[in-house]
This record gives C-alpha cells, structure tokens and sequence, in this order.
C-alpha cells in the first residue's frame, strides 16, 4: 500500500520536531528515513504507526486518511529498537499474538505462526521464552512477528542497531531479501548509512525535522541535495574546502593552491565568488614521491584498514581524509603528494550550503 | 456514619475502611511496578491489533504480577494486624478481628495470658500460608528478555 505524509508538522511545546513533511511512498516500496538522533524521523514513525498524534497535516496509508484511526486499525505491523518481546509468552506465543487479537481461527494461527518461523528460521526456538534468546534471535522474533499477517505496512525501527557489527551485515542482506520476497511496502529508521543505502530504494535524509532530499541512494550519494547530505552519507565523509573563484581557477584558501575549474562547472561557478568545493576520500589521490602539478600535504596519520588505508591529512589549515591503497605507507608530518580529482568534486554555496548544480 | 449507614458490627465496615487506608499506598507502590515496564511493550500489542484494555490484560498485567503479589501481602498483613479502627467499629464476636479479640482476654479481673499467646501463634499462620502462596509469584526478573539489556 502506498502511504503519504502531506504537510506534517510535529511540535512538542515550542520545538517542532517534524517540520511540515511531505512524503510520498509507493506501492512495495522499502524506504528510509535516514538522519542524525533527533531528527524527527522516528517521531515520523510513530505517527504514521498512531503512537504520536500529529499536530497538522494529514497522513495517509492508501487512499485513507489514518489521523484519527486508531493504531489497532491502522493494520500496519511495527518493529521495535527493543524488540518489545512478551518476556511471560514463549516464541510461538509472541508471534501468535497479531492473530490471537484479532481472533484469528486457532487452526489457521499455528500454521501460519509455523510458516513465519520457518521463513526467519526459528523453528526450534518456538518453545523457548525470550530471556532465553540472544540478541539475533530476538530480533528474529520480532520480525516474525510482524510478518505473520500481512499488514498493509512494515515499520521498522532501528531494528538492527542493537547486533553486533557482523550480525548486523547478515541480518541487513536477510531483511532486503524478505522485503523483496513479501514485496510490502516497508518504512525504516536508521542513522546508520550503510544501513540505508544498501536497503532502500530511496532514501530519505532529514534533518532537524525537515527532510533534505528524497531519491535512490545513487542520486543521494552521487548528487546529494546540499552540504548536510553530502556530508552524512559516505564514510569516510566527504572533505569541504573553501575556494574563491577567479575566473577559471579557484583557490583553495586553507593552503593558498590554484585548481583549474572542472569544464562542466565553469559555467555555473564564474558567476560565485567563494564556493565551498566537496570531494569524497576515494577522489584525492595521493603518493608519496614528488608528482609535478600535484599539492603537497603533510601526514597527519594513516589508519590501515586492510584492504585499503584512510590518510587523514593537513592541507594548509584544513585536515582531509584520503583513501590510498593497502600498500600505501608515510611516516606522521611527512610530506606527501596529492590530486584532487576535481571532475568528480560537487560545489555547495559556502552560505546556504546548497549544492551548485552544472 | 457507619452507625448512619447501620454498619457497625459488620466485616463490610471494616473492608471499607481498609480499603480506603490501604488505597494511596497500593496506587502509589503499583505505579512504581507499571513504571518500570518498558513503553514499547503496551505500543507492540497495540501495533499488534491489540486496545488499550486487551494491551494491559494480556500484556502489562502478567509482567506485574510480582508487584501486585508483593503489594497484596503488605495489604493483608495491614489490615491483619490493624487495632484502633477494629476496636472502635467492631463490638460483638461475629465480627470483631483477632487484634480486638486477643485484647480482650486482658479482663478486668486476669490477663489470660496463655490464650493470648495461642491465639498469637494462631493468627500468623494466615499470614504465612498467604505469603507462601503468592511466593512463587514474588520473583523477581520475570520481565527480563522483553527488551535488549
């Protein structure tokens, strides 16, 4: 079911915490909220979910307007950071309970309570109660849980921010993989980036209640909206530079160095005076001999990460990061050689914080 | 007033009367039970088609059986062992407590000593029984495993 936040604001006394959303979601579709804590995205959650009112605007799932739908008709299914198991009720009890509410035949409860555990595979932990689980498996409850009838709408709130690093890698591709085979529309919270751009098939990015850009996680990381964005998603995060324009250079003034200006942009920028230039880690080359016409940088230290090393580097009055290959080794404060890739650099307004577009 | 309501010498007067002791103090020891709750539990059986009602049914009310166990035990054991409002609302046999009644053996002319101290040993076995009973129910760490932590 397609689902649609229009004009939604959400004030607690004086702060808004969500600022006049308009979100459309389509039919299928896995999206994610994406945004620093307190960004409103949970509290966008949980209006859609009827556990927070909201304090204008309307919210639909389909066709229907759900304002004043109570959350129990809502028919949408919710997974909790904290899981929220029944601790007195065992596994099957748990995943029972959508159906039990709604006075489900007890035929039909046990098969499909069979059929939920077989798909997380938890068939053999049906018996147990929660205490007696760990971390994935209590997350494989709740999933089932959600699963077990078919809502018109999944929710999903950080559910995986509480597995450790690996479980959270596996658990993460089995999520994409149900979504794609239940093929229902799926809303998700997450500050994690990997999270949503391995996940979503369009991301939305907020911030402090309103939301900055909304498209696939290729166009959010290959052309985000404005500096926020830019800075948010990718990890190592994208360097800033301030520059003045000169014609066709631009000057970096951390370290006084001139760059000629990328072709496709020299239109658009000669009309700015200062820009603030964006480039990602994977975009500054660096070696560690002399290279003519490239920058000089010292080293600030260097983190081998095993397939690849980040160089965190002192350009003038600014520190970049840098991505350099396994091999690449330089002693702190040495003196190394880099090149910025400016054809794959984005240039945001130094005030506004807007993205220059070509 | 219960002489009003013709109450005296009645159990019901004394019920009423202890309920509305015991009252503040249930509410006030329960809510620290309910508080301790995560929200998210009674959210989940509401996302789960679940009313507020059912929520708190099937789901709040069996994590907070210690709580309402413990609290239950102090209550009997107030009411049990309560004297001055017994003394004052209860007058004949049929309804006068054990704290009346055992006072009463100390007699203007003896103190029967020997059947106070019986009664004594008798009137804690209730007690005992009751706080047995419900002990199984006094564990602790029942609603561990609801969430991570």
């Amino acid at each position: 079911m397609n689902v649609r936040f229009q004009n939604v604001t959400k004030s607690f006394g004086e702060s808004k915490v969500v600022d006049h959303l308009d979100l459309g979601v389509l039919e299928g579709e896995f999206v994610v909220l994406l945004g620093p804590s307190g960004c409103g995205k949970t509290t966008t959650l949980r209006m859609l979910a009827g556990l927070e009112d909201t304090t204008s605007g309307d919210i639909f799932i389909g066709e229907e307007r759900v304002n004043d739908i109570p959350t129990r008709y809502r028919d949408v299914a919710m997974v909790f950071q904290s899981y929220a198991l029944y601790p007195h009720m065992t596994v099957a009890d748990n995943i029972a309970y959508p159906l039990v509410v709604r006075k489900t035949p007890v035929a039909q409860i046990a098969s499909r309570v069979g059929r939920a555990a077989e798909m997380l595979e938890i068939g053999e932990l049906l018996k147990r109660k929660p205490r007696e689980l760990s971390g994935g498996e209590r997350q494989r409850v709740a999933l089932a849980r959600a699963i077990v009838r078919e809502p018109r709408v999944y929710l999903m709130d950080e559910p995986l921010s509480n597995l450790d690093a690996k479980l959270r890698v596996q658990m993460r591709g089995e999520l994409k993989r149900l979504q794609h085979d239940l093929g229902t529309t799926t809303i998700y919270v997450t500050h994690d980036q990997a999270e949503a751009m391995t996940l979503a098939h369009r991301v939305a990015v907020m911030r402090a209640g309103k939301l900055q850009q909304f498209d696939t996680p290729m166009n959010i990381y290959n052309r985000p909206a404005n500096r926020f964005v830019a800075e948010f998603v990718g990890s190592p995060s994208m360097n800033f530079l301030d520059t003045t324009i000169h014609e066709t250079q631009m000057l970096l003034e951390a370290s006084g160095q001139s760059i000629v200006l990328p072709r496709s942009y020299s239109a658009a920028l000669s009309r700015q005076q200062r820009v603030t230039l964006g480039i990602r880690p994977e975009y500054i080359h660096v070696s560690s001999e002399t290279v003519a016409g490239w920058h000089t940088a010292e080293v600030y230290v260097t983190e081998l990460m095993g397939n690849e090393t980040f160089v965190f580097l002192r350009l003038g009055a600014e520190k970049i990061i840098a991505r350099a290959p396994a091999e690449f080794r330089a002693e702190m404060e040495s003196r190394v050689w880099i090149k910025l890739d400016v054809e794959k650099a984005l240039f945001f307004d130094p005030i506004t914080g807007e993205a220059i577009r070509e | 007033m219960m002489r009003d309501l013709r109450l005296i010498n009645t159990i019901s007067s004394l019920v009423i009367v202890y309920t509305a002791l015991n009252l503040p103090f249930v509410v006030w020891m329960m809510r620290g039970f309910f508080k301790e709750l995560p929200r998210e539990l009674e959210e989940a059986a509401m996302v789960d088609g679940d009313s507020r009602l059912g929520a708190l049914v099937r789901v709040i009310l069996p994590l907070v059986t210690p709580g309402l166990a413990a609290t239950a035990v102090f209550c009997l054991i107030v009411s049990w062992n309560e004297f001055l409002l017994a003394l004052v609302l209860t007058q004949t046999d049929a309804a006068m407590t054990l704290p009346v009644g055992i006072a009463g053996r100390v007699t203007q002319y003896e103190i029967k000593w020997g059947v106070m101290s019986a009664a004594g040993v008798v009137a804690m076995v209730p007690i005992l029984v009751f706080a047995l009973a419900v002990q199984r129910y006094l564990v602790r760490g029942l609603s561990l495993g609801a969430v991570k932590g």
